[in-house]
């Protein structure tokens, strides 16, 4: 009776662990997803494969969650053994039975009435190593909680909310360190990104995604701009274990609409960084949208993927921009490869060999408001694009719509909206949505699937031949990764803010998708 | 230059003392309200596809924290949109422009009888047959029990006599051909990727799945209501505008 208790015990302990080196090898484990895109690589791809064409018809919903917030829930659950890991907004952490839906834990946090946040107090997830799952918070804090119990485990203040900073992507967990990029780009911050030490919160490194003065880059910023010039980090980044390198994307200069008082290339905002995970110096950066004028971030999930491109085996980053267009980079070097664009744009007239922007001045925002494809939130957003290994494409919720760009003046003042502009969007039936399969080398069109409007869900593949994707009017599906064709659709009731992911419970597959104010989860 | 001073002097003469503002400012107040809110409620505030706001009271913007909660977030159910993204200083001219526009409010002419306006909606019109005011009237066309609120008296005119003009969102016309052949006819009132919600002229709301069907056409230019200008009289046209500037949502 002692040894089985003891048994017990040392089943739960094991089972409660995720060691780097689980992450790691995620691929062992299809059943779970235990990093933010599933695997470092980015490519928020399943390769469960029970659910197929033949029978995806007959998916059917298994449990729902639902939660009190008003919030829009945006999270990625994580899946680990039998339990996900869910952030709700705008900063509670749940532990769900992931075969019932019941929950086993709840952690809740008071978050202050006047943070600073532009678009809605919102969490996209939560990361976990060992035996700890992380959160970032609406008021700057990283919190390490007990994966068992949901106790706080160690609380690190990451800046000054007051100052219009704020966490609201997932944290990345990698080798003993726990990485996190800052929110906050209307509202006059200076970027960074930091990896804290994941046992004890102590920080470990910071890269501050504006140079400062005497670094490399600072002569792009006028005077005092850099220190209010925006380069948020707010989408979770990617990581080669091999290269030892952290990918991550960065947002629009501040202000966002009026860049006279910042005139030259604002680096390193709208840009991919590649940092040393263990220093956090900069190898090599490649800036998409220089001097950005239209809060084209480039704050978008990192693919990571190797190929043969004109004959060359290589390592390769692909990146469906907010600015329309898909670039593939070489992740080693940062050296520029190709690009092309996978939806309407005019802010641009194209990009010269190296990849830069030939910027068409008529497309600048004006006192009067200037049409431009596309709009702010560009033609992809926060929500994960997918990469299925099996087909080679690139899966990406893509935005069709323009907006009229206003300028304004303004001035800096600690925690005011720091834009210098707007935007009236242009809506209505002259506004549209699609997935969209791309050649992950070339980024050629394979397919697409229109949508009544510009969506605001990520799409998941899986290694059973299925895209899932969700639409502003409810409609959770499934398309034919091959053709596009829709196989399967269900009305969840709700405009759909959200990133589709996959796990296995009992050896069955499900499926897990949030939709206005509930996590659903589907299977056979 | 030589086109600035021109709009000085307009605003001069349309408020010529609102405390505590400077002459820039209320340019800069014009020009913020022209490009964000003109389209909607005319370059003078008289109105048009949103209502006036030359009016001495606004029923959803009495005091002036009112104002900039309607101007930054938009009125829920209703075509108004949230501005939040124009700035503190932009919300604050747009909210001195408005409350001047308010402030040299005349009362609008009353070109047409009121009474004789809803005569003709209930007889002559038959326009009960689609509309509802309040209890009355049968629900195919828009509900016109806040029209006069909603709309300036230029825009209800246009939509009278063409009603293709702007076909309100939910009111579009479509024509679905079931699998057996079966036309239905109707106003689109929701769809989303797979099925679509028509309401038919009888008052019955039908739904398909959109790949069950074997045709499926919308007709977003063409209004399900015939032009009245040639039905009605101009006297007739006033009239009729004149009672539904009326309806404002009061019973």
């Amino acid at each position: 009776m002692k040894f089985l208790l003891a048994a017990v015990f040392l089943a739960v302990l094991l089972s409660a662990q995720v060691p780097y080196q689980r992450i790691l090898n995620a691929d062992q484990e299809p059943q779970n997803w235990l990093t933010y895109s599933r695997t470092y690589d980015g490519q928020h791809y399943s390769p469960l494969t029970e659910l197929t064409s033949a029978n995806v018809a007959g998916l059917k919903s298994i449990w729902t969650y639902q939660i009190y917030d008003k919030d829009h829930f945006e999270a990625t659950p994580i899946a680990v053994d039998g339990v996900l890991y869910v952030s709700e907004p705008p900063d509670t952490v749940l532990a769900l039975d992931a075969r019932t839906g019941r929950r086993l834990w709840r952690y809740i946090r008071g978050v202050p009435n006047d943070i600073h946040v532009c678009c809605g107090r919102v969490n996209r997830g939560v990361a976990i190593l060992d035996n700890t799952v992380y959160v970032g918070t609406l008021d700057a804090h990283l919190i390490a909680l007990n994966a068992t119990n949901g106790t706080v485990q160690w609380d690190t203040k990451v800046a000054d909310y007051t100052g219009g900073y704020a966490l609201t992507g997932a944290p990345l967990a990698i080798d003993g360190k726990v990485l996190i990029g800052i929110a906050g780009g209307e509202w006059g911050i200076r970027g960074f990104i930091d990896a804290y030490d994941s046992k004890t919160g102590k920080q470990l490194w910071r890269f501050w995604t504006i140079p400062g003065p005497g670094e490399t880059g600072h002569q792009t910023w006028p005077v005092d701009t850099w220190k209010t010039g925006g380069a948020s980090a707010w989408v979770t980044g990617s990581y080669d274990p091999d290269l030892n390198l952290v990918y991550w994307g960065t947002g629009n200069p501040g202000p966002d609409w009026n860049p006279d008082g910042r005139p030259g290339d604002n680096l390193y905002s709208c840009s991919l960084l590649a940092l040393d995970a263990n220093t956090g110096t900069l190898k090599w950066h490649f800036q998409f949208t220089p001097h950005d004028s239209h809060d084209y971030d480039s704050t978008a999930v990192p693919i990571l993927v190797d190929g043969v491109v004109r004959g060359q085996s290589r390592k390769l980053l692909a990146f469906a921009n907010r600015n329309a267009f898909y670039y593939l980079l070489d992740r080693v070097t940062g050296q520029f490869i190709a690009a092309k664009p996978y939806s309407k744009f005019t802010w641009t007239k194209g990009l010269d060999d190296s990849g830069r922007p030939q910027v068409d001045p008529s497309m600048e925002p004006s006192e009067t408001g200037t049409l431009v494809w596309p709009n702010l939130y560009g033609a992809t957003n926060w929500f994960s694009p997918s990469y299925s290994p099996r087909t080679k494409l690139v899966y990406v919720s893509v935005r069709e719509q323009s907006s009229y760009f206003y300028k304004y003046e303004t001035q800096y003042k600690p925690g005011e909206y720091f834009v210098g502009g707007g935007e009236r969007v242009v809506g209505g039936a002259k506004a549209y949505g699609a997935v969209r399969a791309l050649d992950a080398l070339t980024g050629d069109l394979k397919w697409e699937f229109k949508l009544e409007s510009p969506p605001w869900s990520g799409v998941l593949s899986t290694g059973g031949g299925l895209v899932f994707g969700g639409s502003m009017e409810g409609n959770f599906y499934a398309l034919d990764a091959l053709t596009g064709k829709p196989l399967w659709d269900y009305q969840t009731g709700s405009a759909m803010y959200s990133n589709i992911m996959s796990f296995a419970v009992d050896g069955k597959q499900r499926i897990a998708v949030t939709a206005g104010h509930a996590l659903f989860v589907f299977g056979l | 230059m030589m086109s600035l001073l021109p709009v000085v002097l307009l605003i001069a003469q349309v408020n010529p003392s609102t405390p505590g503002s400077s002459k820039p400012d209320l340019v800069r107040a014009k020009r913020v309200f022209e490009n964000n809110c003109a389209s909607c409620h005319g370059a003078d505030g008289s109105g048009g596809k949103g209502p006036s706001l030359s009016v001495p009271k606004l029923r959803r913007a009495r005091t002036d924290k009112e104002l900039e909660s309607v101007i930054a977030y938009g009125i829920g159910g209703t075509e108004m949109p949230p501005f939040w993204y124009l700035g503190q200083e932009s919300l604050d001219l747009l909210k001195l422009h408005v409350r001047a526009l308010g402030a040299n409010a005349t009362p609008p002419l009353v070109q047409g009888d009121v009474s004789k306006g809803k005569r003709l909606f209930y007889d002559k019109g038959g326009c009960a047959a689609c509309h509802t005011v309040g209890a009355e009237g049968r629900a195919y066309g828009p509900d016109l029990s806040d029209v006069g609120a909603r709309r300036g008296s230029a825009a209800l005119r246009q939509s009278l006599a063409e009603p293709n003009a702007d076909i309100v969102d939910g009111f579009v016309l479509v024509r679905a051909v079931t699998a057996q052949g079966e036309k239905v006819d109707g106003i689109r009132v929701n769809q989303d990727n797979f099925s679509i919600q028509i309401l038919q002229p009888s008052g019955r709301f039908r739904s398909f799945r959109k790949d069950a069907l074997s045709e499926l056409h919308e007709y977003p230019n063409e209004s399900a209501m015939p032009s009245y200008e040639t039905i009605f009289s101009e006297g007739e046209l006033q009239d009729l505008v004149a009672y539904l500037s009326s309806l404002r949502g009061e019973p």
